[in-house]
């Protein structure tokens, strides 16, 4: 991607969140105009991916990322495109925290309202391949070691925090810090892709 | 949180990395280093990102079921979780973040030396120890019409096409597959040491991690790299030797018994791939070859005379729509098309002697016959 298809992707982004788009309307300094690009090429996607753990959907995430590139228009005094980064990254995670405030309700009354599909793979799986993704997902979990599964309900459903959850297991005698638990949760994650892959390998006679 | 500590899964598998830099985000640890260092170093990778995106994906389809249920406190205790396999005391734990122990003690040291030996005595007998080691050792059939995607233990993926049969060998140097007929597209995980191969009866194709599709036809072998670079060899010399070609991303090639016959780009990429879609879309190919593919999702047999095989079609074929097409050609081109399974009323036209004799050697076959 070249500067000025960076530059206009940029606009596109801040477009559908509804923003100031055009640079040329902003009457930005060329030279910063190019660093703004630039930093958009290479940090946009990896501050969605940030987001996207927490937010827990991709849609909110390229949203919110979208904002948080357009706050760095307000910014009058050139900066470099490392101090850029940092601030992309906080601005992003304070509109996620707002936004998660403000929505947490809304996402309690309908929690499939989180829940798209993944818009990676090359085209739409068959219905019944991810029905049955799901109910290998659901096995999946259940199959998890009891300590690693009670780890992620607390996380995942009761969005209890890595340090309540670490306290919670020393009222049981397991006596983990918050680093341990995230341990943990990653383990979970890990395990149960593993054993949708190992299934799914299975299932294919060879 | 510093990276260097031994149990961080970061320092083991992509997989795992990712799942800790997911997790790390999720639950607002690592909020200070978001922004430079060892993420923006790591989500530099493209291979990163998409084993990231699997883990974003399979927790957006996780907390859309039920909560499983909290163990009660006696399962908890007798976890080995809980007991030291991933419980780290809190004391040590403080203390490991300022610096890094020596991690080997002598018997890990006797113990390596031992593995080593027994390496080296056993090194003649590698490569049939390390099939077995590695446990992939199997064969992929679809049946005609048929199509499935296969995720293998790497991480890599084949979407496999109707009528194709594939072997998958992995061993400890090398991920080998064989594609006897057919077609398959591969997404390869990227595993510098062991480089993926997909041989056919003429050339072997060796990628590292990208995407690109093989198509098995009688005449010649077609490659399509959709992403990434893969090079192209006779089967014998896969080691990259001089004969290898180097394709990239966007190209194609195609090969026949006699050598390369040429390489071109590929208009639209999306249309290549379109088959794992369910459509066959050609541009300007020959209709014997375009048969040989709509036969792999046929489930009756095909006939066309050779007299027909060179009519250049440019189109879409739907793989559910097989029979409709078929029938359609007769509009296109001057061809008939003759279903055995209905001799006696075909089109109103008169049914020849050739053409009971074609439909006697298979009598549910569709035959396309010049007018």
């Amino acid at each position: 991607m070249n500067s000025e298809t960076a530059l206009s992707s940029f606009e596109d982004a801040i477009d559908q969140v509804g923003g100031e788009a055009s640079f040329e309307a902003l009457r930005l300094d060329p030279e910063h105009a190019a660093r703004l690009a630039e930093l958009f090429q290479t940090e946009h996607k990896k501050v969605v991916r940030f987001l996207v753990a927490k937010t827990g959907s991709w849609a909110e995430a390229r949203d919110v990322a979208a904002q948080a590139f357009t706050q760095l228009l307000t910014i009058k005094e050139p900066q470099n495109v490392r101090q850029m980064a940092a601030y992309v990254y906080k601005m992003a995670s304070n509109i996620a925290h707002d936004r998660h405030r403000f929505t947490a309700i809304r996402r309690r009354i309908h929690k499939d309202s989180r829940h798209e599909f993944p818009t990676t793979t090359p085209s739409p799986e068959p219905l019944a391949v991810e029905a049955e993704r799901m109910i290998l997902l659901q096995k999946a979990i259940g199959n998890l070691d009891a300590v690693l599964r009670t780890t992620i309900r607390l996380r995942f459903w009761d969005g209890k925090s890595s340090e309540e959850i670490a306290k919670f297991f020393r009222t049981k005698g397991i006596n983990v810090d918050d680093r341990t638990v995230r341990r943990w949760i990653a383990k979970a994650l890990r395990q149960c892709e593993q054993s949708i892959l190992d299934e799914e390998g299975e299932r294919t006679p060879s | 949180m510093s990276h260097n500590d031994e149990d961080d899964l970061r320092t083991r598998s992509i997989g795992d990395a990712a799942a800790q830099w997911y997790t790390d985000f999720q639950t607002d640890a690592e909020q200070a280093e978001a922004d430079h260092g060892e993420w923006g170093k790591w989500s530099s990778s493209d291979e990163n990102l998409s084993a990231y995106d699997r883990l974003a994906d399979l927790h957006q389809r996780m907390i859309t079921l039920p909560p499983p249920a909290l163990a009660a406190d006696d399962e908890l205790v007798a976890s080995p979780f809980a007991n030291g396999a991933g419980a780290v005391p809190l004391l040590d734990s403080k203390r490991r973040r300022g610096f890094r122990r020596w991690p080997f003690g002598w018997a890990q040291i006797s113990l390596a030396a031992c593995l080593l030996a027994a390496v080296i005595l056993a090194a003649p007998r590698v490569p049939a120890i390390a099939y077995r080691l590695s446990g992939v050792d199997s064969r992929f059939i679809t049946s005609a019409g048929e199509q499935r995607e296969v995720m293998l233990p790497d991480g890599s993926a084949i979407t496999i096409g109707g009528d194709t049969s594939i072997q998958v060998r992995y061993g400890l140097w090398q991920r080998r597959l064989t594609l006897d007929r057919g077609e398959g597209m591969f997404k390869v995980a990227h595993q510098l040491a062991r480089p993926f191969t997909v041989c056919t009866n003429v050339a072997c194709t060796t990628a590292v991690g990208t995407i690109f599709d093989v198509r098995v036809y009688a005449a010649r072998v077609s490659v399509w790299v959709q992403q990434g670079v893969v090079s192209i060899s006779p089967p014998e010399t896969t080691q990259r030797g001089e004969t290898a070609l180097r394709l990239l991303g966007g190209q194609e090639l195609s090969y026949d018994l006699r050598g390369i016959k040429r390489v071109s780009p590929v208009d639209n990429p999306r249309l290549q791939g379109a088959w794992i879609a369910g459509e066959l879309v050609y541009h300007s190919r020959p209709l014997a070859e375009v048969l040989e593919d709509v036969q792999r999702y046929s489930t009756r047999p095909i006939y066309l005379d050779p007299a027909a095989g060179d009519l250049q079609f440019t189109g879409s074929v739907l793989q559910s729509y097989i029979n409709d097409w078929l029938r359609g050609l007769a509009s296109v081109y001057a061809v008939r098309v003759v279903d055995c399974q209905n001799l006696p009323i075909e089109n109103g036209s008169p049914v020849s002697e050739d053409d009971r004799a074609l439909c006697s050697k298979a009598s549910n076959r569709i035959l396309i016959r010049p007018r």
